[in-house]
């Protein structure tokens, strides 16, 4: 609905609802405003009153709304004089800017529009400047209490550290209980930062872009657009783009002060070749140079080739594998797959979906034809209850995370399912502190619950599922009374929960990993589809099944095929249909076998049936589980090539290592996790010889007489439209503002926020059994406790690309083994103590460190630190189905040093 | 909006913080034991309480008036350290001073006690008398036979206005609340008083408490409310005792039939603040257990009120003369009502004093303050923020209107009179520095002028200012008059453009070295 208004004598339409100051934005008129919060009420700055009526009558634009006829003056001689009056106030408490942090102030600005004379001198304040912090600055003489750091750290955050102190003109902003910033709980956000409109809080070192561009942030599935400013061929800062529906503007510590990797001067420019070809160990402490030779490109890439070849003659095509890099493009990972499939001829290609969330996409494909979210994020805000399951989502997807606290705040039940207290059950409803593991009994007592006392959603079993019957009759095991004695919560608050998630709807569910890295980790995930189809949870705005994926790019790395059997599109490479579909475009015979996981090739290396691997962006010593077996395999292969941004300690067992570009110096697209395929775009050329990968591929493709016949990225993004059916209607051209959502099924579909609204994409929903075998209580004495490996907020897994940023090492929390206070008390371990870890699997030492919120019996710890590398503890135990390694399952005991 | 569980973090602190100074550390885990976060504890500590032991003294315009009678000493067991407050809300006893929780008149270096009589609590909470005297007939008469709506007329028939300080008409308030549909509706009963000069409600609560409960259960029902706030001072612990055993002694009386009648349920509870806690979305913020401050306004309380529910928000003495009315009514009568004043300043007898409602200045002056009206140079006729007006214009009848006339606003009927010795510079000073300590902060202009405005007073005291500044604080007080959220900054802005009206010779010449009154300039050599 649209109001006819007047504004400065113009009539106009504006759009029901809106504030003043935003119909006038909308219509081009710019009303001075120091402490307007997009989507907040402020309106304590009072700069931006306007005239309404005639007579006209002071207002504040910012928070009155517009309506019929109404009529608006936004510039006339009173408010001139008004401002100029409340101006000359706040210049004369604002001391003159000493750096180019004056560029930032609009208060100057304004200043200068109603000459207002300038401040006063910074020497006159008595305050000192806090910088404790070390990325941000924050200058209390330059602040004018405009509040707007507040609702970007309580409100849309949802951080919880900015508070206003005191009352009336001594009232400041400080941090916790006015502790310095960097001390504080600060999560480096930097949203007050982005907020501040005098530059009193700043980036330490703030200067003037030369030029914005806005992208895609390099690190999780959450997607957020980043504005970054830049200077020469350096980026010099990063903001949270208010344009993007994603993130509304909002960063994590991440996004904010994780990009300096990318002037880093550890960056890969040529290629690399080993001088000792096939010796292949860690570089141990030697210099790159005296283990490495540089190369040409040609000379790179003619070895590489010659081994391929070499490889292929003597063991086919089988012996060749290669796993995809999930913070690579669409289109470079569509250009991997293709450049395996049909110029080495072999399915051997993978991405980390294997380490992390295919059973999440295999279950929810096998029950609903759609390996990925079946809804948006932004459902968060229509949920009433929301159940997040083994993730820690603070720490992940922190942005995702505030949207939560947000909804939890607005009255939403938060329910946190974790054998951890996260960061989120600080906002929850419930806490259901299950024993690790154990989430399949637990889901599936609840699905019993809610069919034994009728609160299922009946219709929509009926009209929308299949094998309904068989999945009832299999949940026998599960009573409350089993389920309480295995998961260790209470049969009320199993059934409280049941019951809310069935009845106090919509209903969502989050889970991530801690789901998903077990060795049931299918079954895990089996368990809420099922639950959610008992419900009728699902299809329905503020409902949804929802993995939380990982990297930027991980949905769509197993979108572009990267999926061993799986052609791009989840189109299945054992059918004829699709091998001759596929196989006609590229003019090729495909390989009709399907071929090896990526934890698969690390066995079929070790075991001598895996000759020769092109990996391309995964740290996979660092992340693949068992460090020591995983380097074993590595060094067995005949060749490895390694192509990446960094020599990451996989790539310093590369016989060959080659210099790719990074997400910063390449165009393309990323799918994030609520499947919106977004642009990312190319900012600088890249360092030295780098090249995007695609362009490697189709340079050591022609080498193989194959040609990818790709010129440009967007050209990759139409052959993928040709082919994949959920992409048929994406076109870089098509991906301005928001990108789309597949499926995008034609040119003229605006995308898909919400799947499976009237059928599921296979049809009906399709329930799968699930089991539960009881744990080794022998194994389990021996091994007392379970280590569990998460995240911190600052580091992105193996830290690459954040360990290489300044400000990042400066606020990580660093590597310890956390335990319960009991646990070092019974185990006579004091505070710091360096302690070894030991499973069956391997061994590592760290220091202990107290944390209350781990519950007995449980160690946590990351696996960011190569100081700490936790993989050599964990076995090489996977989920049947994906060879999802049990990540989550390690059990461990504790040697004191 | 999320209906929050009570939350007692703030008043735990404040209990604590009254003998010991709190750490840090302390007040974390406080937090922490109530849910809170370090920065919600620090937003909460930093507004409400200094977390040290002190002395507070309260410099309110008739404590600092009452001053040159009774002395600036403090007693020697009040030695250690002090801070200075608006108002206590005892300013019939001014000077007055509070230590430990307790209430003290200053006489001369020596403190004599104001609070803290049970005996009389005692026979004020008797009910009995209240009974024989008619007590609890009006409600049961609205209960048995009237319509919610015919008493709402009533209201609006006998024009009820807000003793609150504002003066808006309270019968708009209680329609548009009875016009809200919702579960759940409040009655907040305003008993946070603040405004230097106003002690009233205390007055009305501590010899009236039944009278209190009869009319906010009359009120709530007449607007569907079914759950009544009454919201004290933190300072008035005497009032809350007492309200507190009336309410026991009313709930027996009424027994079984507070059920069968469905009467609302009350809590009486004491609420730290200011002065702008008595401000009515303040107080809302403030018994939700956060920063008191102004909400922006729309949405109003009768939409979005207390826990986001409709709440109607009145006064004590407003419930308490609709009570009065309504029992006039009800015998058949239409007689003018008693008004409580409060008188202050430079008189002889201060008191609160009920008479009937628009009794003239000089009645009051003379006749209850045993003081002549003559010697007077100036009265503030409702408040500090009711404006300023000179002897010879403050004549009047104390109604809302006639004030008005006169210039200025009737706010809480508390007359501060100012003798003919004192230097307007020196109590405008005292009212613009009670404006700064009492701005909240929130918006700009009252945040930025009421220190502007506090600073040329001190300027102009030391002989500093100039005609110049006295100019551009003009333009300020026309800023913070047009720009402030609520009535305080509003209030500031216009106190100094009163003051510049009706004293402008007066206040000019002290920037050329001239105080006629020889109060101003102490210490500067001309």
């Amino acid at each position: 609905m649209s109001v006819k208004i007047k504004l400065n004598g113009e009539s106009i339409e504006a759009s029901e609802g809106k504030t003043i100051l935003q119909a006038a934005r909308e219509a081009g008129v710019e009303i001075p405003n120091l402490c307007s919060y997009e989507n907040h009420t402020n309106g304590v700055c009072r700069i931006c009153l306007v005239e309404v009526g005639n007579p006209g009558r002071m207002v504040p634009s910012c928070s009155t709304t517009v309506s019929e006829n109404m009529e608006i003056q936004t510039e006339t001689g009173q408010l001139k004089e008004y401002r100029k009056g409340l101006l000359s106030l706040a210049m004369k408490e604002h001391p003159e800017h000493t750096g180019k942090d004056e560029e930032k102030c609009k208060l100057e600005d304004y200043a200068e529009l109603y000459s207002v004379p300038t401040g006063r001198q910074r020497s006159e304040f008595q305050v000192t400047i806090d910088e404790s912090h070390p990325g941000i600055a924050y200058d209390p003489a330059l602040c004018i209490m405009c509040r707007k750091c507040v609702i970007a750290c309580d409100q849309d955050q949802v951080n919880e550290v900015i508070a206003i102190s005191g009352r009336g003109a001594k009232s400041k902003i400080v941090f916790d209980l006015d502790a310095p910033m960097g001390k504080s709980s600060c999560a480096s956000c930097g949203a007050c930062v982005d907020s501040c409109p005098t530059g009193a809080l700043i980036e330490k070192g703030w200067e003037p872009a030369e030029r914005t561009e806005v992208s895609i942030c390099p690190y999780c599935a959450v997607g957020c657009s980043v504005e970054y400013g830049i200077k020469g061929d350096s980026i010099i800062w990063a903001r949270g783009y208010s344009g993007s529906d994603v993130n509304n503007g909002k960063l994590c510590v991440k996004g904010k002060f994780g990009w300096e990797f990318e002037m880093s001067k550890d960056r890969l420019t040529v290629p690399l070749i080993r001088k000792k070809i096939g010796d292949r160990a860690p570089l141990n402490g030697q210099k790159i140079d005296d283990v490495f030779r540089k190369a040409t490109w040609d000379e790179a890439l003619d070895l590489v080739a010659e081994k391929i070849r070499q490889s292929r003659g003597l063991y086919g095509s089988r012996s060749l594998g290669g796993i995809a890099c999930d913070r690579a493009t669409n289109e470079d990972v569509y250009a991997f797959q293709k450049f395996m499939r049909a110029a080495l001829g072999t399915d051997n290609v993978d991405q980390s979906a294997t380490l992390c969330h295919a059973p999440s996409a295999a279950m929810l494909s096998y029950a609903t034809g759609a390996g990925a979210s079946t809804n948006s994020m932004e459902d968060v805000r229509v949920a009433r209850t929301i159940i997040m399951v083994g993730s820690n989502v603070d720490r992940a997807h922190p942005v995702l995370s505030s949207e939560i606290k947000q909804a939890a705040r607005n009255g939403a039940r938060l329910i946190i399912v974790d054998p951890r207290k996260v960061e989120l059950t600080n906002h929850a409803y419930m806490h259901l502190l299950l024993k690790p593991g154990t989430d399949v009994v637990l889901f599936s007592a609840m699905a019993k619950f809610i069919l034994d006392n009728k609160l299922e959603d009946r219709k929509f079993i009926q009209e929308r599922t299949e094998n309904f019957e068989e999945f009832e009759q299999s949940l026998s095991l599960f009573t409350l009374e089993y389920a309480s004695k295995v998961t260790g919560i209470s049969e009320s608050d199993i059934a409280r929960v049941a019951t809310m998630y069935a009845k106090d709807g919509p209903a969502i569910i989050f889970w991530t990993l801690g789901i998903t890295e077990h060795e049931n980790g299918s079954d895990n995930v089996s368990s809420l589809i099922n639950l959610a189809f008992i419900t009728g949870n699902v299809g329905k705005p503020g409902t949804g099944l929802s993995p939380i994926r990982g990297q930027n790019n991980v949905q769509g790395g197993a979108d572009m095929g990267a999926v061993a059997g799986s052609l791009p599109g989840y189109q299945p490479i054992s059918s004829s249909d699709n091998r001759a579909k596929f196989g006609n475009m590229w003019k090729v015979e495909l390989p009709e076998n399907p071929g090896w996981k990526s934890t698969e090739m690390i066995d079929a290396a070790e075991k001598g049936l895996l000759k020769l691997m092109y990996i391309t962006g995964e740290n996979s010593v660092r992340s693949h589980p068992d460090t020591q077996g995983t380097i074993d395999a590595l060094r067995k292969l005949d060749f490895l090539i390694v192509q990446d941004i960094f020599l990451t300690e996989t790539a310093e067992l590369a016989d060959v290592v080659l210099p790719a570009a990074s997400t910063f110096e390449k165009s393309g697209t990323f799918t994030n996790t609520e499947r919106r395929v977004q642009l990312t775009k190319k900012i600088f050329d890249p360092p030295g010889e780098a090249l995007p990968d695609w362009e490697i591929y189709t340079r050591l493709a022609q080498r193989l007489d194959y040609d990818l016949r790709f010129n440009s990225s967007s050209n990759i993004m139409d052959e993928i439209a040709s082919l994949v059916p959920t992409y048929a209607g994406i076109s870089h051209d098509r991906l301005t503002g928001n990108g789309l959502q597949w499926p995008v099924r034609d040119k003229s579909s605006g995308g898909t926020k919400l799947l499976h609204t009237e059928s599921f994409m296979r049809g009906k929903g399709r329930f799968r059994l699930v089991s539960w075998r009881e744990r080794d209580a022998v194994f389990e004495k021996t091994y007392p406790y379970n280590i569990i490996i998460g995240r911190q907020r600052e580091h992105y897994h193996t830290a690459t690309m954040t360990a290489r940023s300044r400000v990042i090492r400066g606020v990580e929390k660093g590597s310890y083994l956390e335990m319960n206070p009991d646990d070092m008390v019974a185990e006579k371990i004091n505070e710091g103590q360096e302690i070894e870890v030991q499973s069956k699997t391997g061994k590592v030492r760290g220091s202990a460190k107290a944390n209350s919120d781990v519950p007995s019996g449980i160690i946590f710890t990351t696996f960011h630190y190569s100081e700490l590398p936790t993989n050599f503890l964990t076995p090489p135990t996977f989920d049947p189905p994906t060879k999802t390694p049990a990540y989550k399952d390690t059990r461990v005991k504790i040697v004191k040093v | 909006m999320v209906e929050q569980n009570e939350n007692n973090f703030l008043e735990e602190m404040l209990k604590e913080s009254e003998h010991k100074t709190l750490t840090n550390k302390e007040i974390s885990e406080l937090a922490a034991r109530h849910g809170l976060k370090d920065y919600e504890a620090e937003n909460l500590r930093s507004f409400y309480a200094s977390t040290e032991k002190v002395s507070k003294v309260c410099v309110g315009l008739p404590c600092k008036l009452a001053r040159s009678k009774y002395g600036e000493a403090l007693p020697s067991e009040m030695s250690g350290p002090a801070i200075e407050v608006s108002c206590l809300g005892y300013c019939d006893s001014a000077p007055v001073v509070t230590n430990d929780g307790r209430y003290f008149h200053i006489d001369a270096g020596k403190a004599m006690e104001i609070s803290g009589h049970p005996e009389r609590t005692e026979a004020i909470t008797s009910i009995t008398a209240y009974l024989e005297n008619g007590g609890f007939n009006a409600l049961n008469r609205v209960l048995e036979e009237s319509s919610t709506d015919s008493i709402r007329k009533l209201a609006k028939e006998f024009s009820l206005e807000g003793f609150g300080g504002s003066g808006f008409p309270a019968w708009v308030k209680w329609d548009a609340v009875a016009g809200k549909r919702d579960d759940t509706k409040y009655l907040v009963v305003n008993a946070h008083e603040g405004e230097p000069g106003t002690f009233k409600d205390r007055v009305i609560m501590e010899n009236r408490p039944f009278e209190l409960i009869e009319s906010a259960l009359i009120a709530a029902k007449t607007v569907g409310a079914g759950k009544i706030v009454i919201a004290l001072k933190h300072e008035y612990t005497d009032a809350e005792k007492i309200l507190k055993r009336a309410l026991g002694a009313s709930i027996s009386y009424f027994g079984d039939k507070l059920h069968d009648r469905n009467l609302p349920k009350i809590t009486i509870k004491r609420i730290p603040g200011y002065y702008i806690t008595g401000e009515e979305s303040a107080l809302l913020e403030a018994i939700e257990g956060k920063r008191s401050e102004p909400r922006l306004r729309p949405p109003y309380p009768a939409e979005v009120g207390l826990y986001g529910k409709p709440t109607l928000i009145d006064n004590v003495e407003t419930l308490v003369y609709f009570l009065s009315l309504l029992r006039e009514h009800f015998a058949g009568k239409n007689d003018r009502q008693n008004k409580a004043y409060c008188l202050t300043g430079d008189v002889k007898n201060p008191g609160a004093y009920f008479l009937p409602y628009g009794t003239r200045s000089e009645v009051l002056v003379t006749d209850a303050g045993k003081t002549d009206f003559g010697n007077l140079k100036a009265i503030l006729p409702g408040g500090l923020s009711g404006g300023i007006l000179p002897a010879e214009k403050a004549r009047i009848e104390l109604d809302f209107k006639s004030v008005r006339n006169a210039g200025a606003g009737l706010g809480t009927g508390s007359l501060i009179a100012i003798g003919k010795e004192r230097c307007m510079v020196d109590v405008m000073d005292n009212v613009q520095k009670f404006f700064e300590r009492e701005s909240c902060g929130k918006c700009m202009p009252c945040r930025l002028g009421t220190s502007e405005l506090s600073e040329l007073f001190t300027d102009l005291k030391a002989g500093k200012a100039t005609a110049a500044d006295l100019e551009r604080a003009e333009e300020t007080a026309s800023v913070m008059i047009r720009g402030s959220i609520c009535g305080l900054g509003q209030a500031a802005g216009k106190m100094f453009l009163d003051s510049m009206k009706n004293f402008s010779e007066e206040i000019t010449e002290h920037t050329s070295g001239h105080c006629k009154s020889g109060v101003c300039f102490e210490g500067v050599s001309h």
